[in-house]
């Protein structure tokens, strides 16, 4: 299991854009992906895109990505460089 | 009779089979958009899902395009999702970027958890102060969960709230 927190710098929060990019990427590996949102303790699926908008994480909000399976090394590396590229 | 009933009836459905077809009918009275027309690469590569766009002619009103749950309104209120009987995971997604206005113009007419009918009014918007404020109006719609379906835009030109626009066909499975 591989597991990281990030902070979102982007104001407008993770919206229907970035979830939908996100989501993508977290589709490309196979090991499962969760992101909990510390503020409202939500968490979700980071292959379901619903369920990414329902999360309803914004600027400022910390949160931690939980990742498992077989390329979870992988999975891990791609979702937190896309946050930094994207979110940070 | 619950929601879950009265909207299998609906569909057609009988007790635990979900319907092959569904069509989805316009939320808004406008021009009809392909996706890959959007100025939103997100929506026009379908990174958020397959579906069709509508561009606003008339008032700013948005209405829901099946029956089903209001799953989400967004805090800047300019989009919300939707989750049919059968499974359908809709975003309505009202101009581009209008993330930006934080809530300014918008006004939801429901909120989340509510079951709403098709046509019901989702929310109300300003469209001539959005358009003055330099954004653009085009309202895409789109099936988070789109993998599951074939899609066929069933109209184009102009379009009025309420009359189909977007089929969707469950991808076959054993019988």
């Amino acid at each position: 299991m591989k597991e990281f927190e990030f902070v979102i710098g982007d104001p407008l929060g993770i919206h229907a854009r970035p979830a939908g990019m996100l989501v993508k990427e977290a589709q490309r590996f196979r090991s499962d992906c969760t992101m909990v949102v510390e503020r409202n303790g939500k968490s979700a699926s980071l292959k379901k895109l619903l369920a990414v908008m329902g999360l309803g994480a914004k600027g400022g909000d910390r949160i931690k990505v939980v990742v498992q399976g077989n390329d979870e090394e992988a999975a891990a590396k791609a979702i937190e460089r896309w946050l930094k590229e994207n979110m940070g | 009779m619950s929601l879950g009933a009265k909207l299998k009836g609906l569909f057609g459905g009988g007790a635990g089979t979900k319907s092959k077809e569904i069509v989805l009918s316009s939320p808004l009275t406008g021009r009809v958009i392909p996706l890959e027309e959007v100025r939103d690469e997100t929506f026009a590569l379908r990174i958020l899902g397959d579906g069709v766009a509508v561009c606003p002619l008339g008032k700013g009103e948005l209405r829901a395009p099946v029956d089903g749950r209001v799953e989400q309104v967004f805090d800047s209120h300019h989009a919300l999702t939707m989750i049919t009987a059968d499974g359908v995971e809709l975003l309505l997604h009202v101009g581009i970027d209008t993330v930006e206005l934080g809530g300014k113009h918008f006004e939801p007419r429901i909120k989340e958890g509510d079951a709403v009918k098709a046509g019901d009014v989702l929310l109300n918007f300003d469209t001539e102060a959005i358009r003055a404020a330099g954004y653009d109006l085009t309202t895409p719609m789109v099936v988070g969960n789109s993998d599951e379906y074939e899609m066929r835009v069933i109209a184009s030109g102009d379009v009025g709230a309420g009359m189909p626009l977007l089929k969707l066909i469950r991808k076959g499975r054993k019988a």
